[in-house]
C-alpha cells in the first residue's frame, strides 16, 4: 500500500510540476476577473445611491478634507520636482534638435495631460486608498458596520457615497494644482539653470497649451479618483476578520488603485489621442 | 376609520422575537440546527451558552444581518432583512465591543440618530437627550465631547449603552454586555441593564456566557447547545431544574453531557 502511493507520487510529480504552472497562471487571471467582477458590481451599487437620498452632507465635507485637502501639500511638492526633473531632461534631450521652444510646451504638455494627474492619482491613491480600506475594515472588525445598520443607516450612504463623490470631485481640482506647480518647476529650472528667458517661457507655455490638453487631463484625475474610492471602500467592506484583515486591506487597495490607474490612464490616453 | 401604520400592532399575547426551527449553516459547519424560541413584550431574555456555539450568529439574524438558511424569524411579525433591520422595529443595541463610532465624538455617537433621519431633533435639544442618558448609564455630561479612544473599557460599553437607549426603543439588544470587564464593572452594567429593560415595557434580548448577568436581570433564560435550545424556562427555575445540561452550565463544571 505504501509502495503503490510513493510510486504514484513518484510517477506524477514530473508532470504534476508542469501542469501547475499554467494552473497557478489561470487560478490567478480567473480570481482578477471574478476581482474585477465583484468591484464592477460593488461600483454600480455604490452609484445608485449616490442619487437618492437621505444624503450625508457632514460626512461628505469630511472626506473632501481628508482627500483633497490634507493631499495638497504632497501633492504639491511632488509636481514641483517633477516639472523640475522633466525641464531638465527635455533641454538635454531636444539640444540634440536644437529646439528653443521644447521645454516649454513639452513640460506643460507633459505635466497637464500626463504626470499631473497620473502622479497625483498615484499619491493620493497611496495615502487616501490606504486609510480608506484601513478605516473601513477597521469598522468592520468592531462591529460598527453593524452599528450603522442598527442605528438605521445604510453603509453605503454614509460611509462609501461621500467618500466617492469627494474623490471624484477634489482629484480634478489636486491634478490642476499639481499642473500649475509643476510648470512652475520647470519654469524655475529652465529660467534659472538653462538660461530660459522668463517672459518667453510664459509666452510658448501659455501659446502652445489647448484646453483640450487640460481639459483631458482634468478627466483623468476625475476617474482615477473615483477607481481610488471605489477600491479603497471595496477592500475595506470584504476585508477579512482581525488586525491582519485590515493590514490586507490597505496593502490590497493601494495595489489594486495603482495598478488600476496605470490601466486607466492608457486607455485614456488612447482614447484621447485617437479624437 | 383607521389609519393603517407601517408597523401593525402587536396582539398582546403575540411573541415580540419568535424563531422556528432556524437552520444556519457556515461551509463546513452547520451552526444552528433548528431553534426555536419566543419572547414575550416587555421579557428579560437570556440566551446563554458556550464560545461558538451560535448566540451572535442567532442575534444576527434576528436583526436581519445575515441571512439564514431554513426556518421562521419574526419580530413584531415582520421578517428582519438588511432592508428592515428587526423588521422595522424600534430597536438598541449594545455591541461586545461597544462598537462606538471612533471618527466622532461621544456626543455624536450617542446622538446619532437623534439629529438623522425622520424623527431628528435640534442640536441643542440633541445635547440635553444626549446629556440625560449619559447620566443614566452613570457618565458624566462633560465627557461628550471626548473621542472614544479616551476612554476606558467600561466606559466605552456605557456609552455604547447610552447610544442603545438614545431614542428609548422598543427592544434592546445586549451582545455578551460583561465580557472584557472586571467584576465589579460587570456588575455595574448589570445593574444598569436590569434597570433599564424594567422601565416602560421594553424588552430585552441578551446573549451571554456570564450566569451572573442572567441572574442580575433575566426573566426567561434559554440555553444553547449543539445549535439548538436544550433547556428554557423561568429565571427562577435555573437552581431547581435538574436539566444534566443546565446544571453542568450553571455550575461551570468541566464534565457533563455540554462539550
Ligand atoms: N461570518 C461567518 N463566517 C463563517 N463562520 C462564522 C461566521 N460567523 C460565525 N461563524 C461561526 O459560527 C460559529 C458560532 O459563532 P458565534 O455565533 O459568534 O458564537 P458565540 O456563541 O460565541 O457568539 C463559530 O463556529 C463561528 O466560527
Ligand atoms: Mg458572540
Amino acid at each position: 500500500m505504501k509502495g503503490s502511493t510513493e510510486l504514484a507520487r513518484h510517477q506524477l510529480s514530473e508532470p504534476v510540476f508542469w501542469l501547475a504552472f499554467p494552473a497557478v497562471v489561470g487560478r490567478l487571471a480567473i480570481r482578477i476577473c471574478v476581482g474585477i467582477g465583484s468591484i464592477v458590481l460593488f461600483a454600480i451599487d455604490a452609484l445608485g445611491h449616490v442619487v437618492r437620498p437621505p444624503f450625508h452632507l457632514r460626512e461628505l465635507w469630511q472626506a473632501i478634507l481628508n482627500i483633497g485637502f490634507y493631499s495638497l501639500p504632497i501633492v504639491g511638492l511632488t509636481a514641483l520636482f517633477a516639472g523640475a526633473a522633466l525641464a531638465l531632461q527635455i533641454q538635454a534631450g531636444s539640444a540634440r534638435l536644437s529646439s528653443e521652444t521644447a521645454v516649454p510646451v513639452i513640460v506643460a504638455i507633459g505635466m497637464v495631460r500626463e504626470l499631473g494627474p497620473v502622479l497625483c492619482g498615484l499619491i493620493v491613491a497611496g495615502r487616501v486608498a490606504s486609510s480608506i480600506g484601513a478605516e473601513i475594515a477597521t469598522m468592520k472588525v468592531t462591529d460598527q458596520i453593524d452599528a450603522l445598520r442598527t442605528l438605521s443607516t445604510h453603509p453605503t450612504k454614509f460611509l462609501v457615497v461621500p467618500r466617492i463623490i469627494a474623490a471624484t470631485v477634489v482629484m480634478p481640482v489636486l491634478a490642476g494644482v499639481g499642473d500649475i506647480i509643476g510648470i512652475l518647476g520647470g519654469f524655475l529650472v529652465s529660467t534659472g539653470r538653462l538660461g530660459y528667458n522668463p517672459d518667453l517661457y510664459v509666452d510658448f507655455t501659455v501659446r502652445f497649451l489647448e484646453t483640450s490638453d487640460v481639459v483631458s487631463g482634468l478627466v483623468k484625475a476625475a476617474v482615477f479618483g473615483f477607481i481610488i474610492s471605489v477600491i479603497g471602500c471595496y477592500f475595506g467592506a470584504n476585508s477579512g476578520q482581525g488586525a491582519k484583515g485590515v493590514g490586507r486591506a490597505t496593502t490590497n487597495s493601494v495595489a489594486a488603485a495603482s495598478v488600476l490607474i496605470i490601466a486607466a490612464n492608457y486607455a485614456m490616453t488612447e482614447l484621447f489621442f485617437r479624437s | 376609520m383607521k389609519v393603517s401604520v407601517a408597523t401593525p400592532p402587536v396582539a398582546p399575547d403575540e411573541p415580540v422575537i419568535e424563531l422556528r426551527e432556524l437552520t444556519k449553516s457556515f461551509p463546513g459547519n452547520p451552526v444552528l440546527r433548528g431553534v426555536s424560541l419566543e419572547v414575550a413584550k416587555g421579557e428579560s431574555f437570556a440566551l446563554i451558552g458556550g464560545s461558538g456555539t451560535g448566540k451572535s450568529v442567532i442575534l444576527k439574524c434576528i436583526l436581519g444581518l445575515i441571512p439564514w438558511d431554513g426556518g421562521i424569524v419574526r419580530v413584531n411579525g415582520n421578517k428582519p432583512s438588511l432592508s428592515s433591520i428587526a423588521g422595522g422595529a424600534r430597536i438598541g443595541m449594545l455591541f461586545q465591543g461597544g462598537a462606538l463610532f471612533d471618527s466622532m465624538t461621544v456626543f455624536q455617537n450617542v446622538a446619532f440618530q437623534l439629529v438623522r433621519g425622520p424623527g431628528r431633533v435640534s442640536a441643542a435639544e440633541a445635547r440635553e437627550i444626549a446629556a440625560r442618558k449619559l447620566e443614566r448609564v452613570g457618565l458624566e455630561a462633560k465627557i461628550m465631547d471626548l473621542y472614544p479612544s479616551e476612554l476606558s473599557g467600561g466606559m466605552q460599553k456605557r456609552a455604547g449603552l447610552a447610544r442603545a437607549i438614545a431614542t428609548d426603543p422598543d427592544i434592546l439588544f445586549f451582545d455578551e454586555p460583561t465580557t472584557g470587564l472586571d467584576p465589579i464593572r460587570a456588575a455595574g452594567i448589570n445593574r444598569l441593564i436590569s434597570g433599564i429593560v424594567g422601565e416602560s415595557g421594553t424588552t430585552g434580548f441578551t446573549i451571554t456566557h456570564d450566569m451572573s448577568s442572567v441572574r442580575t436581570f433575566a426573566s426567561k433564560v434559554a440555553l444553547l447547545h449543539s445549535g439548538q435550545i436544550v433547556w428554557n424556562g423561568a429565571a427562577s427555575e435555573l437552581d431547581t431544574s435538574d436539566n444534566s445540561s443546565l446544571r453542568q452550565f450553571v455550575e461551570g463544571s468541566a464534565r457533563g453531557p455540554l462539550t
